[in-house]
């Protein structure tokens, strides 16, 4: 009589389900969300250009021609080619490397930076806070424009750390990365600064702090944590951000180095090429940039979702 | 309350000083050969410095110590004439020493308030004591000419205030219809797709607003520009017939409104997330009533204050479609300015500007506490 | 909630259509001229100065030459280009020793009636004829230093009896104290009412040419009175009567004077035109100046202009055009729109859409000619070039790597891709129009030879490592090439300048800076190699001579900072010897010494395409004259023909 009780007490407690944590519940939506998929795959598809573009670079600029100048789309030439003669595709998916990489390094530098002095803003408050509201209300007040190109000069010609696999080529495209960087960070500080006084007044958060937790704990482990879902929306939404800053920044002459094809080069080289009828180049890189731009939106709806905790039934 | 409101109108002053010692720091690194922008290729080496000097570039940047120095350098040979400008003898030295008492420097004669030397072959650094106060400085005029609202042009002369009253206009009836047409479609579009939420309208309206953002804008200007001049040329360009502006007016509103939506959606969602909407959905009332009764008003307070924050800008007008459309607005002055080496004009702007988004900042912080009870200040 | 929208939308609408309230002074000419010829045409960037003296970008000229007129101009048909008469009687007398210039004025020249000179009973401002003080004010005031002229006071620095102390003097004076125009200089003298004469440094027989110049047109000193000493005394009445205005007169305080002219209602000059309206960033009209003297077309022009039509008008009276209506139109695409919808007369190409209207020819499509537009091709006395920066360790140093570096560039193409063809090689650094140019020839590196270009690197890498300035692995440090706008075209170019330079193996890196910073930093000579033109000021070979003159380095003229004694030596000779076969020698020997030692790489001697309108008549562009709009003419029956489709 006890065996057979023993036994269906143990199959009970195999049967309860298995408990989730956040993430891995998120992670466990999305991969049956199917818009949520596509995005990624996209983002992939994008990703892995970025990367085969080093390699095709050299054979891109070889390919020069100047008796093809500008043709439009034709079998050997699937989208026409460029005003030396190069074919429009490959420079799109070239241009993809920039963008890519514009988008990654200049939110690295942006969401850990808006996301540090936000929490760190919204949760000291007093002191803490006047100083970061005070220098993110003094940067944006600046017209954006003015910033960059001032960035831009400062940075011209110099090179940190020269001759180490660290050197950093202000004057380039890396000097580019930390002068968008620099000026994005504020959207985020501004959204996280406005969350963390609102988590701050959360209860499990009060109860640490009655039970004398200290300060960088109570940051570690309960603030930043309840951040991090909103740190990657922004992220994926700053991507978006960046690319479309690229382009207005070959638009005013600060873009990338001479020589390197780029989506902001490539629409902004189109003014009258769309009265002549010369339309695919810019269309390509419109075409690129839209792909990537709307996967980096589903996614960061679908995340949003995934990670809202008040979307738990 | 009232202490939240007095720090935070200390905090505006800080940032206002901010702006200005930022703009100034700024300006100085992009300024480069700040005459020759001005005077064109074919100045030449003195009268750069002449007009430097005219305009008070050379002056020190923060605090004058009442002493400016000259290098000179003498090549082998003859020995060169070399005329400084310092009131009396008395005031130029060389080392701590009266110049003409050192080795190689004889003085010849002085000329109003030039001194002129005859120099033996060497490298000399003269030490001029000016009389200059310490508060002679670039950065003390800048901020003297900015607060009274006295800056001047270089290029025209014409005060900056008249300017702006002049171009301000211009610039304004482009903006804010674009920002009151926008805002209004932008809110229409988004409350139905999100009424609609995980529908094809959502789908469709997601797809077009991404599209929206990623055709460039000057595509849109050149695109409709072009249909104009085949439609009705007297419309497509310029202002003499002042209904002309819905033109661009309509472009901004267009090229605006893929991401408005995007981002009125997103904050329209939220709040259909909110408990209070899954208890009255629960309790039976149909989305549209909650819709129009409780989420709407809610959403407005981010929503409003987010366009606040761009009414500072207006005045500034929009760039291209200034360009594009012969408009004589603010938008263009600044970039120009920019590129002219207009510096009062550029320090003017930004100043002004600064000031409006400082105050639309206050405004909306204090409308945040006032209204959204969840904000807490300590 | 409905009232909420219905806030709202009251809200909107008055945001919506109340700014447009805010443009009823829009500019609204209908009628305004009924009954006139009026051109309209356009400019692509902002005037920056009405003031003679302060001159010194093209459009300003453009505009100016309307208003003012100089002591000469140029025939508007004659080519090779000549100079006459303008304000002066007939050409100057000049004194054996090439010092003295004697000018006598005509007697029929009035300024345009202006309040300054005074308003009769009827509030009609007056007149009075120009007189040679006139003259010799303006010469003061290119010397101001207070006037920060970037092209009159360097023409005359140095060359002017008197005139450089005169410069310095002015420093002792606050900028308001107009005082220091009564000084006297010994140079610049009015001998009379009507007789100038001028007293030069040292022979310098282009002095014509600098005199043909409109920086130097007469001030009269009654402007400086009545606009800069004081505030107008008058004030234009509805009616258009002068009226006194109230507070009007009284002195400005001096901190508050500046010594410019700035305003439209200023512009107080001799020429065919006034300006009645000017916005400044938006638009200029000109309209017929009633007091302008008789001057007739030309009856003589170059070999083909009878053929061409542009001598139907001889003997008329000029100008013909009641108003010239300039818009400012920054973007090309906005204008070439409005030109082919009819509402400008005049457009240039816009290089987008150049191969749809110009076939491969060089000559304008059927269909383009069918709506009545009409090309004209005409050479510019201009030459764009890549200087190198003689200082540099490395460029300036290794002539093998500079000649190496021309041989390299297929100008050729760049010419085809770059520019539609729109201009030839520059082959040595004269434009071509000039005699001197093809006296020296052709130099032996201005051409597109990738094998020869190869063998001189190896030659270069030889010097380079002699001077130990090669690379780890014995390649050529990156050459950095800065070009001076940031613009898509900049952009192309500086991709197909590297292109040319990688196909070869010298590694180049493009700089893009705006043109405040690429001034300085060739100004500091922070650069290598760098993107520099030059149109000629005046016909001379010596005004491109000059910019490889040693001494002009410190002056700042010379940016290659190129310093050979010999070629110096032959320059101090030309600067003083009139125009003859023997200076023509020296020139082209000079310009030999330069194909040799190739300071720059030349690139372009463009060819520019205009295309007026066919009811546009006498149109015919000067290369180096401006103020040629009043030989035009409209033929309005055929204008209103053609817009009537």
């Amino acid at each position: 009589m006890t065996e057979t009780s023993a036994r269906t007490e143990t199959n009970h407690l195999q049967d309860l389900p298995q408990g989730r944590s956040l993430w891995g519940d998120a992670f466990h939506r999305l991969r049956r969300d199917r818009a949520a998929v596509a995005s990624v795959i996209v983002i992939g598809i994008y990703a892995v250009m970025a990367v085969a573009a080093s390699f095709l670079h050299d054979d891109f600029i070889a390919s020069k021609n100047y008796k093809l100048s500008n043709q439009p789309p034709s079998a050997q030439h699937w989208l026409g080619t460029d005003v030396f003669g190069r074919d429009v595709l490959l420079k799109t998916m070239l241009g993809a490397k920039v963008s890519m990489t514009v988008g990654l390094m200049a939110n690295l530098i942006a969401i850990p930076l808006g996301l540090i002095l936000g929490a760190l803003a919204g949760y000291f408050g007093r002191r803490v806070d006047d100083v970061v509201v005070w220098l993110y209300t003094t940067l944006a007040s600046i017209p954006g424009i003015m910033l960059l190109i001032a960035l831009k000069y400062a940075f011209q010609g110099k090179v940190l750390f020269r001759g180490t696999p660290f050197a950093l080529d202000l004057g380039g495209i890396h000097g580019l990365y930390i002068a968008l960087g620099v000026v994005s960070w504020i959207h985020t500080c501004r959204v996280v600064r406005a969350e963390t006084l609102k988590i701050k007044e959360l209860d499990y958060v009060t109860a640490a702090r009655a039970l004398g937790e200290g300060h960088a704990r109570i940051l570690f482990f309960h603030i930043i944590p309840n951040l991090l879902h909103l740190a990657i929306i922004l992220f994926s939404l700053g991507f978006v951000g960046a690319i479309t800053a690229e382009v207005i920044l070959s638009f005013l002459g600060l873009g990338v180095e001479v020589g390197t094809p780029s989506w902001g080069t490539m629409i902004n080289a189109a003014r009258l090429d769309l009265v002549v009828g010369r339309w695919w180049e810019v269309t390509a890189a419109c075409t690129a940039m839209f792909f990537i731009v709307l996967a980096l939106n589903i996614l960061g709806d679908r995340l949003r979702d995934a990670l809202d905790p008040k979307l738990r039934t | 309350m009232g202490a939240y409101v007095v720090r935070r109108l200390v905090q505006a002053v800080f940032t206002i000083f901010g702006v200005m010692v930022f703009t100034f720091l700024l300006f100085r690194v992009i300024a480069g050969d700040i005459a020759a922008a001005h005077l064109g290729p074919k100045a030449t080496l003195q009268q750069k410095k002449d007009w430097a000097h005219q305009h008070g570039y050379d002056k020190p940047l923060f605090i004058n110590t009442g002493l400016e120095k000259h290098k000179h350098t003498v090549p082998p040979g003859e020995p060169w004439e070399i005329r400084i400008e310092a009131g009396a003898p008395e005031n130029v030295s060389i080392g701590g020493a009266p110049a003409h008492t050192v080795a190689g420097v004889t003085l010849v004669r002085t000329e109003g308030k030039r001194i002129i030397y005859q120099v033996a072959p060497g490298e000399y650094e003269f030490t001029v004591r000016t009389g200059q106060p310490w508060y002679d400085s670039q950065f003390v005029k800048y901020i003297v000419t900015t607060a009274t609202f006295a800056t001047r042009s270089i290029i025209t002369n014409e005060k900056l205030y008249s300017i702006i009253v002049e171009r301000a206009p211009y610039s304004l009836a482009l903006t804010v219809p674009i920002m009151a047409i926008g805002w209004a479609a932008a809110m229409f579009i988004a409350t139905i797709v999100a009424y609609y939420r995980g529908g094809l309208l959502d789908r469709v309206g997601v797809f077009l607003s991404v599209l929206g953002m990623c055709i460039p804008y000057l595509a849109f200007i050149i695109g409709i520009q072009y249909l104009m001049f085949q439609i009705k040329p007297t419309m497509a360009y310029g202002l003499a017939n002042p209904f002309n502006v819905f033109v661009p007016v309509g472009i901004g509103v267009l090229a605006g409104l893929g991401g408005n939506v995007r981002f009125y959606r997103t904050v329209v969602l939220d709040e259909t997330r909110r408990d209070y909407v899954r208890t009255a959905l629960a309790k039976g009332l149909p989305l549209r009533v909650v819709m129009f009764k409780h989420i709407l008003k809610n959403c407005m307070l981010p929503i409003l204050t987010n366009l606040i924050l761009t009414v500072p800008f207006l005045i500034m007008g929009s760039l291209l479609l200034e360009s594009f459309f012969g408009i004589p607005g603010l938008g263009d002055l600044l970039l120009s300015s920019i590129n002219n080496r207009d510096e009062p004009i550029v320090s003017g702007l930004t100043f002004l500007t600064a000031l409006l988004y400082v105050v639309a900042n206050l405004a909306t912080d204090i409308s945040y506490v006032i209204f959204d009870p969840r904000v807490k200040l300590s | 909630m409905t009232r909420f929208l219905i806030a709202a939308i009251v809200v909107v609408a008055l945001l919506v259509f109340g700014p447009v309230w805010l443009l009823s002074r829009a500019n609204d000419d209908a009628g305004r001229f009924e009954g006139k010829s009026v051109l309209y045409n356009a400019y692509p960037e902002k005037i920056k100065t009405l003031d003679p003296t302060l001159c010194g970008d093209t459009i300003s000229a453009a505009m100016q030459a309307n208003v003012y007129e100089p002591l000469y101009g140029y025939h508007y048909l004659k080519r090779p280009v000549e100079v006459i008469p303008l304000l002066a009687e007939s050409m100057p007398e000049i004194s054996d020793d090439g010092l003295t210039y004697t000018i006598r004025l005509r007697d029929d020249a009035l300024y345009a009636a202006n309040p300054c000179f005074g308003v009769d009973e009827n509030g009609q401002p007056k007149t009075r004829a120009v007189r040679a003080s006139d003259f010799v004010l303006s010469f003061l005031r290119a010397a101001d230093v207070h006037l920060p002229s970037p092209m009159a006071w360097s023409f005359l620095g140095g060359r002017i009896v008197g005139l450089d102390d005169y410069h310095e003097k002015t420093k002792d004076y606050h900028a308001g104290d107009f005082s220091r125009y009564q000084l006297s200089v010994e140079g610049v003298q009015a001998l009379n009412d009507r007789t100038l004469r001028i007293q030069l440094t040292e022979p310098f027989p282009p002095f014509l040419y600098i005199l043909a110049m409109h920086s130097y047109s007469p001030i009269p000193p009654e402007l400086i009175r009545y606009y800069l000493e004081r505030r107008p005394a008058h004030v234009r009445s509805a009616s258009g009567a002068y009226v006194p205005a109230p507070g009007g007169g009284r002195e400005i305080p001096l901190v508050n004077r500046t010594p410019q002219i700035t305003q439209a209602y200023m512009a107080v000059g001799t020429g065919p035109y006034v300006i009645t309206t000017w916005e400044r960033g938006s638009r200029i009209i000109f309209e017929r100046n009633p007091l302008y003297r008789d001057v007739r077309y030309p009856s003589e022009g170059a070999p083909g202009d009878a053929e061409a039509g542009l001598l139907q008008d001889a003997g008329k009276r000029v100008p013909f055009i009641d108003v010239l209506y300039y818009r400012c139109i920054t973007q090309d695409f906005s204008s070439w729109m409005q030109f082919l919808s009819g509402q400008l007369d005049v457009s240039g190409i816009p290089r987008d859409v150049f191969n749809q209207v110009i076939t491969p020819d060089k000559e304008l499509g059927a269909k383009w000619e069918k709506r009545g537009i009409r090309l004209v091709t005409y050479e510019d006395p201009s030459v764009y070039w890549l200087g190198f920066n003689m200082e540099d360790p490395i460029v300036g140093r290794s002539k093998s790597l500079r000649q190496a570096m021309c041989l390299a560039y297929n100008v050729e193409a760049y010419i085809e891709v770059l520019i539609n063809g729109r201009g030839k090689r520059a082959v040595n650094t004269l434009p071509s129009s000039f005699p001197a140019h093809k006296e020296a020839g052709p130099g032996p590196y201005y051409r597109y030879d990738p094998v020869a270009a190869k063998a001189k690197l190896e030659e270069a890498k030889k010097e380079l490592a002699a001077a130990g300035l090669l690379g780890p692995n014995g390649e050529i440090p990156t050459i950095q090439i800065d070009l001076g706008s940031q613009d898509d075209t900049a952009r192309k170019m500086g991709e197909f300048t590297k292109q040319q330079f990688d196909a070869v193996g010298i590694p180049v890196r493009i700089n893009l800076n705006d043109w405040p910073t690429f001034q300085q930093k060739v100004h500091n000579k922070q650069v290598q190699a760098y993107q520099m033109g030059w149109h000629a000021d005046y016909p001379d070979p010596e005004n491109f001579l000059q910019l490889y003159y040693g001494p002009n380095v410190d002056k700042g003229t010379n940016s290659t900072n190129y310093r050979n004694p010999e070629f110096d030596e032959l320059y101090r000779k030309i600067i003083t010897m009139p125009d003859s076969p023997e200076r023509k020698e020296i020139c082209a020997r000079m310009v030999q010494i330069l194909n040799e030692d190739v300071p720059v790489l030349l690139l372009v001697e463009p060819v520019a395409f205009m295309l007026p309108y066919e009811y546009v008549l006498n149109y015919k562009r000067h290369p180096v004259g401006y103020g040629m709009m009043k030989y035009l003419r409209l033929d309005t029956e055929r204008r209103r023909e053609l817009q009537e489709n």
